[in-house]
């Protein structure tokens, strides 16, 4: 699934709208951005219809779920097949609030969760674009290309580049500085 | 020797440097067809570090580094304008990366 149409992928990356030369690449470079996304803020960004996430040896009052914001929660069923229906969701935050206290060897949620094509906030693909152009721009070359961080010309100067954090050595020094900035505030609302 | 990807994306940023770092500056030729092109050019004065060049051209020498993108051919006698001062060439000397031949290095005795 794309963050926004692929249409408007290709016009990113320099292509004509209707050019699908480079769609194998477009695709990978998104699902590779929104996975490193998933990873560094430990929640699922991308809308999946009916999407099943089971819970082990669980006790607690929620159920923070992984991917969100939730649409619609079609059931929740624990191992012994008994129906949970007394429950609240906070809908942006991703969490099944149960009205009484669960102590389940095994429950099922079954839900409608994620952003849809052309429904991601703004700043979450100002975000993308950051890992995406990165991720696309690495495309054919080796893991360990260089990044060009500044470069000097005798007699004319020196001009230094953001390198997005590529020489960041920090657990996200995956992602763009900026990128990272922006996912810490949707990082996964754990309870 | 550099992969040609980068070796082109280093041409491209020291390429860069000269248009965010450099002067406008107007190239007349001197020879005929006597064409003139306005360019953005790195423009130097020689500091401690270029006692040489001093010497060999005096104080009030300048340095001009001109994209090979930008002229193909620049030779002595060539004159480079920046602002309301003309320079007129007195050396050549190219610059490299690899095979490729990427700038004019430009010496001139001064205005």
């Amino acid at each position: 699934m794309l963050p926004v149409s692929v249409e408007t992928l290709r016009v990113r990356v320099g292509l004509d709208s209707s050019d699908a030369s480079r769609d194998d690449d477009i695709n990978y470079a998104s699902e590779l951005s929104l996975s490193l996304m998933g990873n560094y803020c430990d929640r699922l960004f991308p809308e999946e219809a009916d999407y099943e996430e089971i819970f082990t040896h669980k006790r607690g009052m929620s159920l923070s779920l992984i991917r969100y914001p939730i649409t619609v929660v079609t059931s929740i069923i624990d191992s012994n097949g008994t129906v949970v229906s007394a429950y609240h969701t906070a809908a942006k935050r991703g969490i099944v609030n149960l009205d009484a206290y669960g102590c389940f060897h095994e429950v099922t949620v079954i839900y409608t969760g994620g952003y849809v094509e052309g429904g991601f906030p703004a700043d979450l693909l100002s975000a993308f674009y950051g890992i995406f152009d990165q991720e696309f721009a690495a495309i054919g070359t080796s893991s360990s290309s260089a990044v060009i961080s500044s470069v000097t010309v005798q007699d004319v100067g020196t001009v230094r580049f953001d390198t997005g954090g590529a020489n960041d050595s920090s657990g996200a020094a995956y992602l763009p500085t900026s990128a990272a900035a922006i996912l810490d505030n949707y990082k996964r609302y754990k309870c | 020797m550099l992969t040609p990807e980068l070796r082109q994306q280093i041409q491209n940023a020291t390429e860069n440097v000269v248009d965010t770092l450099g002067v406008p500056t107007i190239w007349r030729q001197t020879k005929d067809p006597q064409a003139t092109k306005e360019i953005v050019a790195g423009f130097k004065s020689p500091s401690w570090a270029d006692q040489e060049i001093i010497n060999a051209y005096g104080i009030g020498s300048k340095i001009f580094t001109i994209k090979v993108a930008d002229i193909a051919i620049v030779e002595k006698f060539d004159r480079l304008t920046v602002l309301d001062e003309e320079y007129t060439i007195d050396v050549v000397m190219p610059v490299h990366l690899n095979g490729v031949h990427l700038f004019h290095k430009a010496i001139s005795k001064g205005k």
